[in-house]
């Protein structure tokens, strides 16, 4: 049935990419590619604060989830070929960073091939460590290793905004052998050198993908854990996230988003809450 | 050779021209000293390469005599502001500019420049040849 799925959205994806292409026909030749763009390359650093509570029940406990943290952000584009951190986000060099290929490229609309970590791992040993407390419900539960999927990515550009759907695997490089679509707007609203970033976004996950992350297989059923077995799930987000120009290579960093999670999480035992909001303050510098 | 005429001469017009050059300097060390044009803030900083920046940028302007002066900004014809019978004074205005500006202080009746400045516009982020995708978590 997934695999019926991804088909039929590869299949709309190229639909709809052929009617765009007929009809951005009136565009020049050299625009309607990047292929012959020269390498550029950006390094970051970014420090950031970080409140990020999880799903999962008794994670915030301990040091709670309040964190600083140190990233290293890389942008790198060669003829198509392209690795994009995400600027806000600071979770280190790879999580977070997109690397994928554009397969079509219009001033409106992009088709990319795209490689990223859709959901973070999470070690229930290190969890109960770090909180210094025993969590019943992740005591002797498996470690979930990161979603890392590939897959396709449609973006529609209009002015001041991006409309992007990705539609990714995880089968391939991840053990939650699953797939999600991910979907999300977001607008820039520039307020003299502020940009602030109004967005919203959509995302499914397979019945595989949640009961990898939030289901309890017969052999980790314990008394304060029983056996689940998870449905399909949907998250929805709402985000505000500004950056401001502090000097030449500094720029201030922050933004809240909160996160909403269908029945089927929070029906996990593993799952404390549906709802979480994850605030960012931090300083980027670009070298 | 040379009559002890010609040597009095020679030496005589030396030290003429030698305390001319000496004094041509000093009167225009005294008027570049006291002739301003400074901006504040000289920097202009945005997000990314290409894009408008914004500040309140305020001019001030000294004059080594009292006189009629026009702050005009390189490029246009157009005067920022200008005054009468003043020798200092300061003009607040809104920047808004994608390249760096130069401005120049102008005596109104010789038409001569008689001081500049500029305000850089420099950014955080290079133009990318690729469009981003931003999110936060």
């Amino acid at each position: 049935m997934p695999a019926k799925c991804l088909l039929t959205f590869i299949g709309i994806i190229l639909l709809v990419s052929a009617f765009f292409s007929s009809a951005n026909e009136k565009i020049p030749k050299n625009e309607t590619t990047v292929f012959n763009e020269t390498f550029s390359w950006q390094a970051m650093g970014n420090i950031a604060l970080i409140y990020n509570p999880s799903l999962l029940q008794g994670q915030d406990q301990g040091n709670g989830p309040y964190r600083l943290g140190l990233s290293l952000l890389l942008d790198i584009y060669y003829k198509g070929f392209f690795i994009q951190s995400n600027h806000r986000r600071a979770s280190g060099i790879l999580q977070g960073a997109e690397f994928g290929y554009q397969l079509v490229v219009t001033p409106e609309w992009e088709l990319d091939f795209i490689s990223k970590t859709y959901l973070p791992s999470y070690t229930p040993k290190d969890i109960i460590d770090h909180a210094n407390k025993n969590i019943p419900t992740l005591e002797g539960l498996k470690e979930r290793s990161a979603g890392n999927g590939i897959g396709l990515r449609y973006s529609r550009y209009h002015h001041n905004s991006v409309l992007s759907v990705d539609f990714a695997t995880l089968s391939p490089l991840s053990d939650a052998d699953g797939w999600i679509i991910d979907v999300f707007y977001s607008y820039v609203l520039p307020y003299r050198n502020w940009d602030i970033y109004l967005s919203t976004g959509y995302t499914h996950y397979s019945e595989k993908v949640m009961d990898y992350y939030y289901g309890i297989d017969a052999n980790e059923v314990s008394s304060a854990r029983p056996f689940h077995q998870s449905d399909a799930g949907d998250r929805i987000q709402l985000e505000l996230f500004a950056q401001y120009p502090i000097a030449d290579k500094w720029s201030f960093t922050g933004g809240v988003t909160h996160s909403y999670y269908s029945k089927s999480a929070k029906e996990s035992p593993l799952v404390d809450t549906q709802h979480v909001t994850q605030v960012m303050l931090g300083v980027l510098y670009v070298f | 050779m040379y009559s002890k005429w010609d040597i009095g001469i020679v030496l005589l017009m030396s030290s003429y021209c030698l305390t001319f050059t000496v004094s041509a300097q000093q009167k225009s060390a005294e008027i570049n000293l006291s002739t301003l044009l400074s901006a504040m803030p000289a920097k202009c900083v945005t997000l990314t390469q290409g894009r408008q920046c914004f500040a309140t940028v305020t001019l001030r302007w000294q004059a080594p005599i009292i006189g009629n002066y026009c702050i005009y900004q390189v490029g246009t014809n157009k005067a920022l502001d200008c005054w009468y019978n003043q020798q200092q004074n300061t003009l607040i205005f809104e920047f808004e500019s994608s390249k760096s500006v130069q401005y120049t202080l102008v005596e109104n009746n010789s038409e001569q420049v008689i001081a500049d400045t500029h305000i850089e516009v420099s950014w955080v982020h290079k133009a990318s040849p690729r469009k981003r995708r931003w999110r936060l978590f």
